[in-house]
C-alpha cells in the first residue's frame, strides 16, 4: 500500500522533472521525448490549473458563482507588468518572481473588496454583477492610460536568469519549473483549505446557508473570505502569465475569457483538486485536438470549429456531470462487470443496442448501486465511509 | 475513504495526461526548417473563431487560394507553398501557444502575415529571439518596423494608421483650412493611433481639432457620438471607425441634416459601404486606399482575382480577400528571390532587398519598397471619393516611403 503510493509519486515527479522538462538531453532514457513546445504547453497547463484552482474554491466548494475571474487575473497581471516595465523589477529575477506574491496579495485585496457587494446576490444575480465586472476590466484598463499603458499594452522582458540557474536550465525550462512550482504550491495551500475548518464552512455554506448559521458559521465572513482567497489565485495566475507570455493588453482578459475559465473548472470537476489541474489541460489541449480533428475535412468542422468545441462541452455535461476529475475517480473505483454494465448503460443511453435486462444479465455480478454513483463532490469528502 | 480507488484516478489522470502529450517527435537533420525537396512550409496565426474571425477568416483562405493557385502552376524554387494556418482566437497567450507549436513542432519557415496587434505583440519578441522571419505582420500598428535594430525579423505590410492619420491630417490643413476638425475613433490600438497621426498631420494654424468621439467596438449605436460632433460645430469629420460604425456616421449625418465633409481610414474602403448607406447618401464621401476597388471587374488584376479566388476555394472577393492576394504575392516574390539561398537568413535578407515590388491588385503607382532600415512594406495612400455607387481614386498618390 504504501510502497504501491511511493511508486506513484515517484513515477509523478519523474514525469514532471525530466521527462517534461529535459527528455530531449537524454532521449534513450524515455520511450518518446517531448520537444520544447511541449514544456511550453505544460508551463501554460501549470498557470492557467492555479486560476481554476482559485475559481473551484470560490464556484466549486463555496457555490458563489464569478464569470469575472479575467478581471482578477487582468489585476494581477498588470500588477507584475507594471511593476516590472514601469518600476524595475525586471532587472533582478528575484524582483521578477516577487510581482507573484504582491500581484497575489493586491488582487487578493480587490477581491475582499468585490466579495462584499457579492455577500447580497446569489446564484444568477452574482453571476451576472460578477459579469459586469468582466466586461468593465478592458475599458478600465483603456480608460487609465498613463497606469496601463492603454491599447498598447505592456511587453516585459525578463531578466537574465542567475549564473547557477543559468547554466543548467534555458528560459523555457525556468519558466517550466517556476510555474510548476507554484502551480504545486498552490495546489496543496488549496488542497488544505478545502480540508481544514476553513474548507469545512465553504462546503457547509454552499451546502445551505441557514444550516451553516445555526452551526455558527459566520456566512459573510467566509463568503467574502472565499471571494478574496479565489483572487489571490487568480492574482498569482495573472502574474505568472506576465512572465511567460511578456505581454499583456486589455485585449487579453475579455469577457470570453473569464467565461473559459468557469468552462475549464466545470470540465475538469467542480469541488476537485484534481479536477482544476485537468480542467485546465483540457482548456490548453482541446483546441489542438479541434485542430487535428479540422484537418480530417468533416463538413462542418471547416465552417465553424466552435461547432466542435460546443457539441463536446454538451457531451461533457450529459456523460460527465462530475466533470474529468469525477469520471476518473469512477473508472477508478470500477470493478469490470461495472464497467461492462456500463457501457451498455451507455449503449442504451444514446440509442444503440439492447434493452436494459437483457445487458444486465450478462454482466456477472450485480454491482453495488452506491459504487455506481458516487456522492456529489469527487474530493473524497463525503465518502470517508468506505476506507 | 477508498484509498485504493482515488490513487486509481490519479494514476489514470496521469495515463492521460501523458497521452495527451505524446507528440510524433520529428527528426530534426539539421537542414533547414520548413523547406523539403518538394516543399516550402510557412506559418500564421489567425482567429478563426470567435468574434473576430467574422471579419478576418476571408484573409486567410484568400492566401490559401492564392498559393494554391501558385502552387497549380508549378509552385516556386521547384516546391510547392504550404500555409499552416492556427487559430488564435486574437489571444494574446492562445497566439503565443500556437506560434511556438509552428516553430519549434511543425518547424515552419517563417511566419508570415501574422494578424493583429494584440495577439502579435505577444509572439513578435519571441520569432526575433529565435531568429524566425516575422513576414509582414498583418496589422497597423506603427511597431513592427519602428526597430529594426532591436527586431531585424519583423516586417510589416500595411501603411501604419499613424501615417495614415498624418496623411489625412495635411489633407484637411491644405484642401479645408480654416475648419473645425472633428474624430470619431475606435477606443483602441486603431482609434488610438489614427488619432495620434491626425494630430501630428493637421497644421495648427489652418485647422482645430474640435472634438474627439470615441465608442467601444462592442457599442450598438453610436448616435450620441454623432449629436456631439455636430453640436461642437465640427465642418470636417475623420472616422477611425469600423465599415458598421462608419455607416453608423453617414446616416447619422444624413437624417439630422448635417452635411459635414467626411474622411474615414482605409478599413472604410470597401465596396460594403454601399449596401450599407444608399450610394445617395455616400455621394461625395472620402477615404484613403491603396487596392483597387474589388468591384472593378474591368480592371485585369480583379478580373484574374476573382478567378483564382473561384477556382480555388477563396473567399467572395473584397477587400480583405484582395488584401490576402497582395500580401500572399508580396511573399511568392520574396520567396523566388530566396531560391538561391533558401534559409531563414536569405529569405530575410531577399525580403530587404525588395525595391519597387507592384503587386497586382495595388493601386497603380503603389509599389512595396523594403531595405535593412525600412521595414514597412506599403507605405503609400490614395484617396478616394464616394461617387456613383463606387469607389473613385482621385489625386496624386501619397508616399511616405523613405528608402524608395
Amino acid at each position: 500500500m504504501t510502497r504501491r503510493r511511493v511508486i506513484g509519486f515517484a513515477l509523478l515527479a519523474f514525469f514532471l522533472l525530466y521527462w517534461i522538462p529535459f527528455s530531449h538531453i537524454f532521449p534513450d532514457w524515455v520511450p518518446f521525448q517531448l520537444g520544447s513546445y511541449r514544456i511550453f504547453q505544460a508551463t501554460t497547463i501549470a498557470m492557467w490549473a492555479v486560476v481554476a484552482l482559485g475559481l473551484n474554491l470560490l464556484t466549486g466548494y463555496n457555490g458563489q458563482i464569478s464569470l469575472g475571474h479575467g478581471a482578477f487575473v487582468a489585476i494581477g497581471a498588470y500588477t507584475s507588468a507594471i511593476l516590472m516595465s514601469d518600476y524595475g523589477w525586471d532587472n533582478n529575477w528575484l524582483f521578477c518572481c516577487l510581482t507573484i506574491p504582491v500581484g497575489g496579495l493586491i488582487t487578493g485585496a480587490v477581491g475582499f473588496l468585490v466579495g462584499v457587494p457579492a455577500l447580497r446576490l446569489t446564484g444568477p444575480y452574482l453571476a451576472v454583477a460578477t459579469l459586469a465586472l468582466a466586461m468593465s476590466t478592458p475599458q478600465i484598463l483603456y480608460k487609465y492610460e498613463g497606469l496601463t499603458h492603454g491599447s498598447q499594452g505592456i511587453n516585459v522582458t525578463l531578466p537574465p536568469l542567475p549564473g547557477v540557474v543559468d547554466s543548467v536550465l534555458n528560459q523555457t525550462q525556468w519558466l517550466y519549473f517556476l510555474a510548476l512550482a507554484i502551480a504545486i504550491i498552490m495546489a496543496i495551500v488549496a488542497w488544505n483549505i478545502v480540508r481544514s475548518r476553513l474548507g469545512r464552512a465553504f462546503v457547509a455554506i454552499r451546502d445551505s446557508e441557514i444550516a451553516a448559521q445555526a452551526m455558527g458559521i459566520s456566512v459573510p465572513r467566509f463568503k467574502t473570505m472565499a471571494f478574496a482567497i479565489s483572487a489571490f489565485f487568480a492574482g498569482v495566475c495573472g502574474a505568472v502569465y506576465v512572465q511567460i507570455i511578456g505581454f499583456v493588453s486589455p485585449q487579453s482578459f475579455g469577457v470570453l475569457q473569464s467565461i473559459n475559465y468557469l468552462t475549464t473548472v466545470v470540465v475538469g470537476g467542480l469541488a476537485s483538486i484534481l479536477g482544476s489541474i485537468l480542467g485546465a489541460a483540457a482548456y490548453v489541449l482541446v483546441p489542438e485536438i479541434n485542430g487535428l480533428l479540422e484537418q480530417l475535412h468533416l463538413p462542418a468542422t471547416d465552417q465553424a470549429p466552435g461547432v466542435i468545441y460546443g457539441a463536446s462541452l454538451v457531451l461533457v455535461m450529459i456523460f460527465m456531470p462530475y466533470g474529468l476529475a469525477g469520471s476518473m475517480h469512477r473508472l477508478g473505483k470500477m470493478k469490470i462487470p461495472l464497467v461492462r454494465q456500463n457501457l451498455s448503460d451507455f449503449a442504451r443511453q444514446i440509442g444503440l443496442g439492447g434493452s436494459g435486462p437483457r445487458a444486465g444479465s450478462s454482466a456477472a455480478a450485480p454491482a453495488p448501486p452506491k459504487d455506481a454513483h458516487p456522492p456529489r463532490p469527487p474530493d473524497g469528502e463525503k465518502d470517508s465511509d468506505s476506507s | 475513504m477508498n484509498k485504493a480507488g482515488h490513487r486509481r484516478s490519479l494514476l489514470l489522470g496521469l495515463a492521460a495526461a501523458l497521452l495527451a502529450l505524446v507528440a510524433a517527435c520529428g527528426s530534426d537533420e539539421g537542414k533547414v526548417p520548413g523547406v523539403t525537396d518538394s516543399e516550402i512550409v510557412l506559418g500564421q496565426h489567425t482567429p478563426l473563431s470567435g468574434s473576430y474571425a467574422a471579419v478576418y477568416a476571408p484573409i486567410a483562405s484568400a492566401q490559401q487560394a492564392y498559393f494554391d493557385y501558385v502552387n497549380s502552376q508549378g509552385g516556386v524554387c521547384g516546391r510547392s507553398i504550404v500555409l499552416k494556418v492556427e487559430d488564435d482566437f486574437y489571444d494574446p497567450a492562445r497566439a503565443l501557444d500556437v506560434t511556438k507549436r509552428l516553430v519549434e513542432q511543425d518547424k515552419v519557415l517563417a511566419i508570415v502575415g501574422g494578424l493583429g496587434t494584440a495577439p502579435h505583440s505577444a509572439v513578435y519578441e519571441y520569432l526575433n529571439e529565435k531568429r524566425v522571419p516575422d513576414l509582414f505582420v498583418s496589422s497597423g500598428a506603427r511597431k513592427w518596423g519602428s526597430d529594426p535594430k532591436h527586431f531585424p525579423y519583423t516586417i510589416g505590410f500595411i501603411t501604419d494608421y499613424t501615417s495614415e492619420g498624418a496623411i489625412i491630417g495635411k489633407y484637411i490643413s491644405a484642401h479645408f483650412p480654416g475648419q473645425k476638425v472633428g474624430l470619431l475613433y475606435q477606443n483602441d490600438d486603431f482609434g488610438k493611433d489614427g488619432l495620434a497621426g491626425l494630430r501630428a498631420g493637421v497644421v495648427a494654424e489652418k485647422n482645430e481639432l474640435v472634438s474627439l468621439q470615441s465608442y467601444e467596438s462592442s457599442d450598438v449605436d453610436i448616435r450620441s457620438q454623432v449629436l456631439n460632433l455636430r453640436d461642437a460645430g465640427v465642418e470636417v469629420v475623420v472616422g477611425y471607425s469600423l465599415p458598421g460604425f462608419s455607416a453608423q456616421l453617414i446616416s447619422g449625418a444624413s437624417r439630422m441634416g448635417w452635411k459635414p465633409e467626411i474622411i474615414l481610414s482605409y478599413v472604410n474602403t470597401d465596396p460594403v459601404m454601399f449596401e450599407y448607406v444608399p450610394k445617395e447618401v455616400m455621394e461625395g464621401v472620402l477615404a484613403t486606399g491603396y487596392l483597387i476597388p474589388p468591384d472593378r471587374t474591368d480592371e485585369t488584376a480583379i478580373a484574374q482575382h476573382r478567378q483564382i479566388m473561384g477556382d480555388h476555394d477563396g473567399p467572395q472577393p473584397s477587400n480583405y480577400s484582395l488584401y490576402g492576394q497582395a500580401l500572399a504575392e508580396t511573399v511568392v516574390k520574396v520567396l523566388g528571390d530566396t531560391c538561391g539561398d533558401l534559409t531563414r537568413e536569405g529569405l530575410l535578407r531577399a525580403a530587404e532587398s525588395l525595391r519597387g515590388f507592384h503587386a497586382s491588385v495595388l493601386l497603380q503607382g503603389i509599389d512595396i519598397n523594403l531595405g535593412p532600415s525600412d521595414h514597412y512594406a506599403i507605405q503609400a495612400l490614395q484617396m478616394h471619393r464616394a461617387a456613383g455607387g463606387r469607389w473613385e481614386p482621385f489625386g496624386e498618390i501619397v508616399s511616405l516611403d523613405q528608402s524608395g
